[in-house]
């Protein structure tokens, strides 16, 4: 009997080590192809920079080193914490409510929630705008009507149309926009989260004396906290370089409404595009920091526990 | 103590359909196949899962609409279900803090709960996690005794520790029942784990209890074919009466080909059950007169040695199971293949009723 070959498919070991390197490859090889997106994008800026005119360049700087942009810097970062913490907020109960309870029709309630995932961003800021003018057009056709005897012009009903006045071309649209689509994200990842958490926990800790919110408080949520933490990593990533809702609905008027997304896309309408590659490397700088800041937090909190964001 | 009047309780295809009275101090077992219902009927019970119909009442108190935390129901789940983001302490110490008690009286039961379970060593670990499956099971214990319930309920307590540790801790929960007096139901599938706890105890299959009493009555005197089959009795015949039998209140019936005989008066069609325990195995050479017993000619099939026991497989008229001491089935000197004779007394005969 010839003595059996040892190639790497027959030898176990070798083969486990083969899978590991595939695998590790394909997770190498996926993020240094962001990280070449980002070097390039820098060193066309960075060759810009060398080449460009005075006159281009100082079109750079004065486009750049503005008060706006610090402006839109704060607003993306405000805007998407406000939008995660009002996101949270929503998805935990809601989440919560759709793992554990029995809900009439709850096929087509989770549906409606992935919803806001599956259609194009640019549609829900549609849909967001079309909703608020008729919330408008309503209040105006349930307000008083003009009194043309005493010269009184007619007054839209105030509650119906302070809608729009709030939201529209205005900070409070961008966390609207942003809250529609961030919502659904982060309601799929608390209901997971909830999937995952032993339900006996909670029915020990009623037993030991908690009312239903005690136990989803006290023993639910603490065994979700990793799904709370990615819940809140997808939704702020997502928020922060979120364009089309936020474009219209909220405009994108310097120094007002504009957010970093929005502002890159109008330097690139208007042909700079390396206005825009610099604010978008400001974006991601910004980002990065705040997503490694998050789960280094994360990964002090589950010290012990299984977490992996 | 605990009485469940008509409990009814509905999930898709299944129904629960109970009433059962347990006495307060006792241990009570609750046998029967997984499906059964016995984790939905203790749920009911805890407060878990609220029944459509029917009334529960615990140490004389309807609770049938009480929380559970009204319940004074204490609940040690099949996977013990600790908080994993608790301490061993925080664990047990979370009932006593939920209801409000004071810090020192709190400190106090978590105290006691871990000394009765001898677990003052792990008070101090920062995490349940790397506890071994015995210590994870004393510190759900501890917890649920900590909020000094009238009734503690222990899902499957062993079936996820090793067969070693298993009878030990059957031994110590044994003990701490004794101990505190405390009303208890442990859920099992496993008879011996059953007989080492318990007193009392329950079959139940397809949401209805179809037996209850004294373990060694659920053993030799099952209620039905069900229970006789779960008590691991092999030897159930269907057999016709054919007039009395040779000895006074005896009859004669035939089942599978062979006669045996049946304790007491019948006619007509009966069922019986013969425990494998109860069947003499004979050579026919060696074959004493018994005329008060039924000898039914077998062939030996097999022969597996259990350990405790050998059980033989006979092949005859009627197939019939027959357990014998190693040291019997020594003496015997039979191998597979071998003519025999079981021999059955009346007194060894279960008739199944209905």
């Amino acid at each position: 009997m010839p003595a059996p070959v040892e190639t790497p498919e027959r030898n176990p070991a070798a083969r486990r080590q083969h899978f590991r390197r595939v695998a590790i490859a394909a997770a190498l090889g996926f993020s240094a192809f962001m990280a070449l997106l980002l070097v390039v994008d820098l060193g066309y800026i960075g060759e810009f920079l060398l080449n460009a005119s005075p006159d281009r360049y100082r079109r750079f700087r004065e486009n750049i080193f503005v008060a706006e942009t610090l402006h839109e810097v704060i607003l993306s970062l405000g805007s998407a914490t406000v939008t995660t913490a009002l996101a949270l907020l929503v998805a935990v109960p809601a989440g919560y409510a759709l793992s554990r309870f029995r809900i009439r029709g709850k096929l087509l309630v989770d549906t409606l929630v992935d919803s806001a995932i599956v259609l194009p961003p640019l549609i829900m800021g549609l849909s967001l705008l079309v909703l608020l003018s008729v919330l408008r057009r309503a209040g105006e056709a349930l307000g008083t009507p003009p009194d043309p005897a005493a010269g009184v012009p007619g007054r839209p009903n105030p509650v119906l149309n302070s809608f729009y006045e709030f939201f529209v071309y205005a900070k409070p649209g961008i966390v609207l926009a942003q809250f529609s689509v961030a919502t659904a994200l982060a309601v799929r990842s608390m209901k997971a989260a909830f999937d995952a958490a032993d339900r006996r926990v909670e029915d020990v800790a009623l037993t030991l004396g908690c009312t239903r919110f005690g136990a989803f408080w006290r023993a639910a949520l603490p065994q979700a906290r990793s799904g709370l933490l990615t819940g809140a990593v997808v939704a702020w990533s997502y928020t922060v370089g979120l364009f089309a809702p936020v474009a219209i609905l909220a405009g994108t008027v310097k120094g007002r409404t504009a957010v970093l997304p929005t502002r890159a896309y109008m330097e690139v309408s208007n042909g700079y595009l390396e206005e825009a590659l610099a604010l978008t490397l400001v974006m991601a700088v910004i980002a990065m920091t705040v997503l490694i800041a998050l789960k280094l937090l994360a990964r002090r909190n589950a010290a012990g526990a299984e977490v992996s964001l | 103590m605990i009485r469940l009047e008509s409990l009814r309780y509905e999930v898709a295809a299944f129904s629960l359909e109970v009433s059962l009275e347990i006495a307060r101090g006792e241990y009570f077992v609750l046998m029967g196949p997984p499906g059964a219902g016995k984790s939905v009927m203790v749920e009911c019970l805890a407060g878990l899962r609220a029944p459509s119909a029917g009334r529960i009442s615990v140490a004389g108190r309807d609770v049938t609409d009480a929380e559970p935390r009204d319940r004074g129901v204490g609940y040690v789940p099949q996977d013990y279900a600790l908080f994993t983001t608790r301490s061993v302490r925080d664990n047990i110490a979370f009932g006593p803090q939920i209801r409000g008690l004071p810090s020192g009286e709190a400190d106090r039961r978590v105290r006691e709960a871990a000394v009765l379970l001898g677990i003052e060593h792990l008070l101090e670990r920062p995490r349940v996690q790397g506890l071994s499956g015995g210590e994870r099971q004393r510190v759900a214990l501890a917890r649920a005794l900590a909020v000094r319930p009238h009734v503690l309920i222990l899902d499957e307590p062993v079936s996820a520790l090793d067969e070693s540790t298993r009878e030990s801790v059957c031994a110590e929960l044994r003990r701490l029942q004794r101990e505190l007096g405390l009303t208890t139901i442990h859920i099992s599938h496993n008879l011996e784990e059953a007989f080492s706890v318990a007193d009392r105890g329950a079959v139940m299959s397809g949401g209805r209890i179809r037996q209850v009493g004294p373990l060694g009555e659920l053993l030799r005197r099952p209620a039905g074919e069900f229970v006789a089959r779960f008590m691991r009795c092999e030897n159930i015949f269907l057999g016709a009466c054919r007039g009395a039998g040779r000895m006074p209140a005896t009859t004669l019936a035939e089942a599978s080909g062979a006669q045996f005989l049946l304790p007491g008066e019948r006619r007509g069609q009966v069922q019986f059950a013969i425990r494998p325990e109860n069947l003499i195995v004979e050579l026919p050479g060696d074959r004493r007169e018994r005329t008060g017993a039924a000898a039914v000619p077998a062939r030996l099939a097999r022969a597996v040695d259990r350990g405790a026991y050998v059980r033989l497989e006979l092949d005859g008229p009627a197939r019939l199971v027959a357990h014998l001491s190693p040291r019997a089935f020594a003496d015997l000197g039979a191998a597979e293949g071998a003519e025999l004779v079981a021999v059955i007394p009346p007194e060894a005969v279960h008739v199944i009723p209905g």
